[in-house]
């Protein structure tokens, strides 16, 4: 009753007319792509632009010396690059607040942001401390840069016109400014920064340990936005046709600093410019065609108060742009209050989100904690529970609309639940990610969109920890199914005690990376004093290793190294008695305990329970019913990944070069361990690898079942080309520091390959890169 | 809510009738309407001690004084436990732990802020007693003391047809037979929404719960015989002791025989809970690892293995590898303090490398081990469903100059509590009463080639 007499109070209201009228010319694309409008010098620029958004940035080149990321796509992939990402890319932020209410951001290895780093290349400190004085960590999920360029261009006014932050006009909605020094905030969670520049150089240095200087004077007034000096001081300027001038600010302002081995800085400004390029000239979502249901949808959104802050239009130079936020600060209520104070903005406190392109940018809210419009609506409070109340007492037709047109404002049809793109055909024999011959098409179809598909923690993602939220949040270079880059790396650490013999910590040997959000970044157990970096392996081939007889492995098998050759190979043996052939200890006996060990220890999700199978776990405590992740999931996932192909052969650019390194890959000794071929069911497997364990560590990492802390598993070189950063811990950047990066009983092969003449390491070298 | 109750004392019938929402409290941590109210809600006086009831059901409650729901209030790990929350709460929360052990303390005012476990009125240290059960009116929630008491009412029961009597009314209630009324106490969640205690949620989802089975079947094992002196014969009487897996550590709170008599009841319940077994390679070889296998299943179609408090509890395998000269592996054994040599070990911490064990465990916020669900912000459990069957495999060195056969003596071994909480809680002197129970045991040889 109460419900009903609800409604009908609202639907009283009446809309504001043209409120989704139309918009500026030129200004709107399909999320990633270049403003239409820009010039093709322009264009030039966004290309070069966007190759530094993908570009991997080495320790050699300045990432670290701690880090979030390698790379700015790496959280701004979603649906494409310059978006945002999954819940694998949130970040701790965090501070400090005294007892007198006051707030400070915390400091983290150097970094005053207050964004904890989690990656430390080196066996002395893989994960950064965290102060003990911080006392708010808050979670936040990467945010979209699509239209960018078109909010910096707006000025004060039209961002002021729409504050009242008392309320005046008593709707219950105040809304108010952030100000970066002096001028109006307009990017970040907490409308926190006003300039672009300042929004990737602290970005880049908070999360990637990249330094960068300041844009000159000229760059900046050759941006797509004028943002040099002269526009500061010009409250109304000319740009082009009758832009307004808008204030670029840059914070951080000055020189950045790190102390690794390469110089600072590690960015050009050449390169910075093409970046901050790039993302100003990222074109405005572009919209959906209106259908009668979307129609509804918009005057619903008017109706039950969406508007109220979610502005559909706002006024700037070009004409208006549908942002659909006011870009000014709100209170959220004490579900989302996440007690991070940025300036003006309290813990509550938080910019609208704009809604252009929702539709392919979720998880939703500053820490994607909602996986769907509805849940991200359902989380509002504060200033906007009318509105939220008044969704959720909607009728379900009006609901429906609302969602539609919410989906309508753009990046619908290039939504997927991951990162591979709606109508990706399968990969064509040969290529990277195909299926081996004769597979069921629309089974592998579904395969790949489960390995690729994205789970939420209202899918049980946690236990509470986690690495990824999906298998290719680790498994995605050179494409899903692949390794992963630095970034993804999985932290084991373990507790050497008195008498030397390995012991598990209580949490575990992995030291997840994501928490639930009401937990903080996890430390190392105290006691922990081993720690060890894993890279993410690729995936390709893994039906055709499964395949090899465990006779045909144990054969090579010489644990006492009784033929002299200084060569051991040991069985990894694992529960039951199975031989174990997969992970860098071949700590994993078959594809499906793998999906199992997967699902469980990066996903957080709990599985089916079935006997005989021991890995993964089939119950926790998170709060989501047990299993999380399904019967007819696990088999799917084991069968796609039993049936991906083999990675594909590179045709050598000099064949006789590579020739000449295929033999000298015999001759060094490399061949001993990564053995070229092992017989397989269907055929030889050409996988480069004995699977047998071998000593060749020089210092102790994490024991794992029967391997040792200095055993590793052989690693297959299949696939090698494509698939780096190298060695375990992912620290090789290249072949040949791989080559040299062997210890223990490979130092042999290593000290051969290091003896020979350049010309004859590259040769080796190229017949690497045929792999 | 106002017009609700406005409706309600206006005499509207009301067929169909809505929970009514307790009105918010203050500090939902400390209180809440139903189990830990701020005010009183039932006056401790209208409940009968079980000496009352002794009168007219002897051997009720003769099993009843033997039980852990006699020593609810008794146990001085609980007491301490229970102070030990209220002291990290700067002294709120103390109606947590209470709610269960004395709801009739914890609703009728006696167990508020400051109380004293020594001064308590004779009821409430009688803890679960015989009304605490018998004069639920109605389940609320399956948790957290989620039952309504209504002293002034009927003596509930299982009993259809109780026979008249002058001392009490009766009545008959079908949810005395269910596992929901167990679960009111026996299934546990911390303030903070952490689940401690789950045997119900378990059972829930166990064969035993898909087929009907409830708590009582087992638990409260059935006899002919008479419920109430000079009643008639019934062919099904409800035993009263509720063994579980603890030993009363108060000296004096049972015989001697009577520990020895619950110390055989608790043995053979906790022997029909499991199986193990062991199993190796064909041989072993000198200087070689031998892979050993240790199978568990828990035989328990109703709940996990262990199940209830796991965090306290300790349940794990012992292996020990001998040769012709005796043992040259162990794992599973303990430290000079009697505790398992892994993290809470204050004399070898981390010391057994290979330990498994089958229980659960607290993290705090930042990842480290806790001994307390309060300072938890994760429960993490290797407790084996009900059915369920679990493998751990051990790569046994075997020494170079072994003497064969070699041989392999496996238990799976369990003790209430360990030492190191009964020592963080400054109750050491209690440590020399923990006892250890083997659930089962198994062995194998192998010849060394």
């Amino acid at each position: 009753m109460i419900r009903t007499s609800l409604w009908l109070a609202l639907a009283a209201c009446t809309p504001k007319p043209g409120d989704h009228g139309p918009i500026a010319e030129g200004i709107a694309a399909p999320l990633g792509e270049l403003r239409p409008s820009a010039t093709a010098a322009q264009r030039e620029t966004f290309e070069r632009g966007k190759a530094v958004a993908l570009h991997r940035f080495t320790p050699e080149e300045g990432l670290g010396p701690s880090f979030n990321i390698t790379f700015c796509a790496s959280c701004h992939e979603k649906p494409t690059t310059g978006g945002s990402a999954g819940l694998y890319r949130n970040f701790f932020l965090a501070g400090t607040r005294t007892e007198d209410g006051a707030f400070f951001s915390g400091e983290n290895d150097g970094n005053k942001s207050g964004v904890i780093r989690m990656y430390h290349f080196g066996p002395e400190r893989p994960r950064p401390e965290v102060p003990p004085e911080i006392n708010v960590v808050a979670h936040r999920n990467p945010i979209p840069f699509f239209g960018v360029g078109l909010i910096a261009e707006l000025s004060e006014e039209a961002i002021l016109e729409n504050a009242d932050p008392e309320d005046e006009d008593g709707d219950g909605v105040s809304g108010r400014p952030n100000y970066d020094r002096g001028f109006v905030g307009r990017f970040g969670m907490k409308s926190q920064t006003v300039s672009i520049e300042g929004f990737i150089r602290g970005p880049l240095f908070n999360h990637g340990g990249i330094t960068s200087d300041p844009l000159t004077e000229a760059q900046r007034a050759a941006l797509p936005v004028d943002s040099s000096a002269g526009s500061v001081q010009a409250s109304l300027r000319r740009i082009g046709e009758a832009l307004l001038g808008f204030a670029q600010a840059a914070a951080p302002d000055g020189p950045l600093t790190d102390a690794d081995a390469a110089a600072d800085p590690e960015m050009t400004t050449d390169e910075l410019y093409d970046l901050v390029a790039f993302s100003m000239l990222l074109a405005a979502p572009a919209f959906d065609a209106r259908t009668p249901e979307i129609e509804l949808g918009a005057v619903t959104f008017d109706e039950i108060g969406c508007a109220a802050c979610h502005a559909p239009r706002l006024e700037a130079p070009r004409g208006l742009i549908p942002v659909y936020s006011d870009l000014l600060l709100h209170d959220m209520g004490s579900e989302l209050e996440d007690g991070v104070v940025m300036k003006e903005a309290t813990g509550a406190e938080f910019r609208t989100a704009p809604l252009w392109g929702i539709a392919a940018e979720g998880p939703y809210l500053h820490d994607g904690r909602a996986p769907t419009f509805a849940s991200a609506i359902g989380w509002h409070g504060g200033e906007a529970t009318g509105a939220r109340d008044a969704f959720l007492d909607l009728p379900p037709d009006r609901a429906e609309a609302l969602l539609a047109f919410l989906s309508s404002l753009g990046g619908a049809s290039q939504a997927s639940p991951g990162l591979i793109p709606p109508h990706t055909p399968i990969a064509a024999p040969g290529e990277w990610g195909a299926p081996d011959p004769g597979v069921d098409p629309e089974r592998f179809l579904a395969g790949r969109a489960l390995f690729d598909h994205e789970f939420s923690f209202e899918d049980g993602v946690g236990a509470p920890r986690f690495n990824g939220d999906s298998c290719r949040a680790c498994h995605f270079d050179p494409i899903p199914g692949g390794a992963g880059p630095a970034d993804v790396n999985v932290m084991r650490h373990g507790v050497l005690n008195a008498a030397g013999a390995f012991a598990t910590p209580t949490v575990g040997t992995v030291l997840h990376k994501q928490t639930r959000l009401d937990e903080s970044a996890l430390r190392p157990q105290p006691e922990a004093n081993v720690f060890e970096h894993r890279q993410t392996p690729h995936l390709f081939g893994l039906g055709h290793i499964a395949s090899i007889a465990e006779d045909d492995i144990l054969r090579a098998a010489d644990p006492d190294d009784l033929d002299g050759d200084g060569i051991s190979g040991r069985p990894a043996w694992t529960d039951g008695g199975r031989l174990g052939r997969f992970g860098w200890k071949a700590q994993v006996p078959s594809v499906e305990e793998f999906v199992r060990d997967a699902v469980h220890t990066e996903l957080g999700m709990t599985l089916p329970y079935h006997e005989g199978l021991t890995f993964g776990r089939i119950q926790d405590n998170d709060g989501v019913p047990d299993p999380e992740y399904s019967a007819e999931d696990e088999a799917l996932l084991a069968w796609f990944l039993s049936n991906l192909a083999p990675p594909p052969r590179g045709t050598p650019t000099d064949p006789a070069l590579a020739a000449q390194g295929e033999a000298l890959f015999v001759t060094t000794g490399c061949a001993a361990c990564h053995t070229p071929s092992l017989p397989g069911a269907a055929g030889p497997v050409p996988l480069y690898s004995d699977l047998l364990l071998h000593a060749v560590l020089d210092t102790p990492g994490v024991e794992d079942l029967t391997a040792d802390a200095w055993e590793l598993r052989t690693p297959p070189l299949w696939g090698l080309r494509a698939t780096g950063p190298w060695l375990h811990t992912g620290e090789a950047t290249t072949l040949q520091a791989a080559v040299l990066g062997h210890g223990g009983e490979a130092a042999d092969a290593r000290d051969a390959f290091a003896s020979l003449d350049s010309a004859a390491q590259q040769a080796l070298i190229a017949f690497l890169e045929t792999l | 809510m106002s017009l609700v109750l406005l409706l309600l004392l206006a005499g509207c019938p009301d067929p169909d009738p809505t929970p009514v929402d307790p009105p918010e409290t203050d500090d939902p941590e400390a209180h809440d309407t139903l189990s830990r109210p701020a005010e009183p809600t039932l006056d401790i006086a209208a409940f009968q001690s079980a000496s009352t009831c002794t009168g007219c059901h002897p051997d009720h409650v003769a099993e009843w004084r033997t039980s852990m729901h006699a020593y609810a209030m008794i146990d001085p790990v609980f007491r301490t436990l229970s102070q030990t929350r209220v002291a990290d709460h700067g002294g709120r929360q103390a109606q947590f732990c209470t709610q269960c052990h004395s709801a009739i303390g914890t609703r009728g005012g006696a167990c508020v802020e400051g109380f004293e476990f020594d001064t308590l009125p004779t009821i409430v240290l009688e803890g679960v007693t015989c009304e605490a059960c018998h004069k639920i009116s109605a389940i609320d929630r399956t948790w957290n003391s989620g039952h309504a008491l209504d002293p002034a009412g009927p003596m509930h029961g299982p009993l259809t047809d109780p026979a008249p009597n002058d001392a009490h009314a009766s009545a008959g209630d079908a949810a005395f037979g269910t596992s929901e009324l167990c679960a009111t106490c026996h299934d546990v969640v911390e303030t903070s929404g952490l689940p401690l205690e789950r045997p119900y949620e378990e059972w829930l989802e166990s064969p035993a719960g898909r087929e009907g089975r409830e708590c009582q079947t087992c638990h409260m094992p059935t006899r002919p015989a008479k419920a109430a002196v000079g009643g008639p014969d019934r062919p099904e009487v409800h035993e009263h002791r509720f063994v579980g897996v603890d030993l009363p550590l108060t000296e004096g709170f049972l015989t001697p025989a009577e520990l020895d008599d619950l110390r055989l009841r608790v043995g053979d319940l906790l022997r029909s809970a499991a199986a193990l077994m062991v199993d190796a390679d064909a041989v072993a070889t000198p200087g070689r690892d031998l892979y050993v296998t240790t199978t568990v299943d828990n035989l328990i179609d109703a709940h996990a293995l262990p199940t209830g408090s796991t965090f306290n509890r300790q349940l794990w395998i012992e292996l020990v590898a001998s040769d012709a000269r005796g043992p040259f592996y162990t794992t599973g054994d303990l430290d000079p303090g009697g505790d398992l040599r892994d993290h809470w070990s204050g004399l070898d911490p981390y010391g057994d490398a290979d330990l498994v064990k089958i229980g659960s465990g607290f993290l705090d916020p930042l990842g480290a081990p806790t001994l307390f669900p309060w300072r938890a912000a994760e429960h993490t459990t290797a407790a084996i469903p009900p059915s369920h069957t679990r493998t751990w495999t051990w790569f046994v060195p075997v020494p170079a100059d072994v003497v064969g056969p070699v041989r392999l003596e496996a238990r799976l071994r369990f003790r209430q509590l360990p030492p190191y909480l009964l020592r963080a809680l400054g109750l050491e002197t209690l440590v020399d009463r923990l006892e250890i129970f083997d659930l089962a045991a198994a062995s194998a040889e192998r010849p060394v080639q």
